[in-house]
């Protein structure tokens, strides 16, 4: 594929709530699911792609934030995991763009999980982690949903066995 | 592909509890339970997660119990003696706890006066960490004994600051552990004489530690990167003791660091004669009122061309020291050395500026 014809080529996308958007191939190939999807149908295709897994309102935040990010480097191959872990960082714009209902925030990034956005994943895990930082097991479980299916022995023995993992 | 596409009908959003039924679950609960995503999604946060955060999502269920007790236990870091033995006694009583255990880092300075009833608490837990990839064992106090009975068959790295008297459960751990490629250690005592079994450390990569180690560790050993604390007033006669015995490593050292008291002369002219296929060098002055920048340039320019494939060059010093070069000169500098070894690329000067050779031209880029 050349890349001097991809720089000016249009993508369409179509959202399960059938909305479609036509954005520049630069941006919709941050996702690394519509990149494949691309090179699959060849580029003469004016064929839209079909994104069944993600709504209007959620592609049009993801596509915001794919165009701020269209020049970004590719990040390197198997980047060393380590080096990401416990820097809970997030840029200034990302940061911003991070700024919402905890619902968009789930959507958003079972959205970047669907469409393969490494990157974008990334922001929305290291922002619910920065939620869950400081909070009691009740509190976390209020916040996802989860149901405590520990006795209230279960977890305070469970509490003593990793009381040296607290803050002191 | 991604390698989970999940069903779009699957996120519920705390309160309003709209969901799916058709995503992983360890164990089986009603729909309008459904958490918030997927739990492979979930692990994926959890990665983010400190130690205190790890521990209280593993209280809020079983589903996250596992994955996140996995996670907390994966490496260790103990900074006190109390929180070393709470932890240790965890390990002890539950097994999957401690096979969890690839790292550990235990910095503890306050274990000096009950060493009578630490060490054999620290004994035990160590011996059950057989899956270590990587220990660093600093614990001030005589608890080089604690050594004694370990053995970790996939240790890489290990660094190690106890007292070194005695020397044998030192020497004898080094030897039953072969994997070890990058070794720090520190601890000895002035006077005191190492030997290792024949055939220890086999596949040594890195060495840091006293200049005193050297002779002990380097030679026919496949040691590449040195790195080496040399606060010594001796420093000038103990060069030619140190050095050459850097050269008998039995693949060429490419990578070399010193922390000195005021940059040696000496030093610089003995790793120009005997380390020529340096690649990296890094001398940093730990002075702060003894700098010999304008010797340290007079030097390097009397021996770089003997660095045929230097490609960095750092000489950092305390941050409380104002470097003798402008920028300009910087740049001039950068241009001098590149035509003496024309193989370097990058170089940090006293002012901590990084310069890079980017397609010809010296540049100063961030850090």
């Amino acid at each position: 594929m050349s890349t001097t014809e991809d720089k000016t080529r249009k993508v369409k996308l179509v959202t399960s709530d059938n909305e479609e958007f036509e954005v520049d191939w630069e941006v919709a190939t941050r996702s690394v699911l519509i990149k494949h999807m691309l090179e699959d149908i060849g580029e003469s295709e004016e064929q839209a792609i079909p994104l069944p897994n993600v709504t209007a309102n959620v592609l049009k935040k993801v596509l915001e934030w794919c165009e701020h990010h269209r020049k970004d480097p590719e990040p390197a191959p198997e980047s060393s995991d380590d080096n990401r872990k416990r820097t809970l960082e997030i840029g200034d714009w990302d940061a911003k763009f991070i700024q919402v209902d905890q619902e968009m925030l789930f959507e958003i990034i079972l959205a970047a999980n669907y469409l393969d956005i490494k990157a974008l994943l990334d922001v929305g895990c290291k922002t619910v982690a920065n939620m869950i930082k400081g909070k009691q097991p009740e509190e976390i479980r209020k916040m996802f949903n989860i149901v405590n299916d520990f006795t209230p022995e279960e977890e305070a023995q469970i509490k003593k066995e990793n009381e040296w993992a607290e803050d002191r | 592909m991604p390698p989970y596409p999940p069903p779009r009908n699957q996120i519920a959003s705390g309160s309003t509890g709209s969901s799916g039924s058709s995503f992983t679950r360890t164990h089986a609960r009603s729909t309008s339970d459904a958490p918030a995503m997927p739990l492979e999604l979930f692990y994926q946060v959890f990665e983010n997660l400190s130690p205190s955060s790890l521990s209280s999502v593993a209280r809020t269920s079983s589903a996250f119990n596992g994955v996140t007790e996995r996670m907390l236990y994966r490496r260790l870091e103990l900074n006190s003696s109390a929180q070393a033995i709470q932890c240790f006694q965890t390990l002890v009583k539950k097994p999957s706890s401690w096979t969890s255990v690839q790292e550990c880092v235990i910095m503890i300075s306050d274990a000096k006066n009950n060493a009578a009833q630490f060490q054999p608490i620290l004994a035990s837990a160590l011996r059950l960490l057989t899956r270590l990839t990587s220990l660093h064992l600093a614990v001030e106090g005589p608890f080089v004994t604690v050594l004694d009975g370990c053995n970790f068959p996939s240790l890489k790295t290990f660094s190690s600051i106890v007292d070194l008297c005695p020397w044998a459960p030192m020497a004898n751990f080094l030897y039953r552990h072969p994997s070890i490629t990058h070794f720090c250690i520190g601890g000895e005592v002035p006077g005191q004489h190492f030997a290792l079994p024949p055939g220890t450390l086999p596949n040594l990569q890195t060495f840091m530690g006293s200049r005193r180690l050297v002779s002990t560790f380097v030679p026919n050993r496949p040691v590449s990167r040195a790195t080496l604390a040399w606060h010594s007033p001796n420093l000038e006669t103990e060069v030619n003791s140190v050095i050459p015995s850097l050269s008998m490593s039995s693949v060429p050292l490419t990578t070399f660091s010193c922390a000195t008291p005021g940059w040696s002369s000496t030093l610089v002219r003995s790793i120009a004669a005997y380390l020529p296929e340096l690649k990296s060098i890094r001398l940093l002055n730990v002075s702060v009122d003894y700098h010999n920048e304008a010797e340290l340039y007079s030097t390097l320019a009397d021996v770089l061309s003997s660095f045929t494939d230097l490609s960095k060059l750092e000489i950092p010093c305390s941050r409380q020291i104002q470097s003798i070069l402008t920028l300009e000169e910087e740049a001039g500098r950068a241009k001098t050395w590149h035509a003496l070894a024309p193989r370097l690329a990058q170089i940090v000067f006293p002012s901590g500026h990084l310069w890079e050779n980017i397609s010809g031209r010296w540049t100063r880029v961030a850090q």
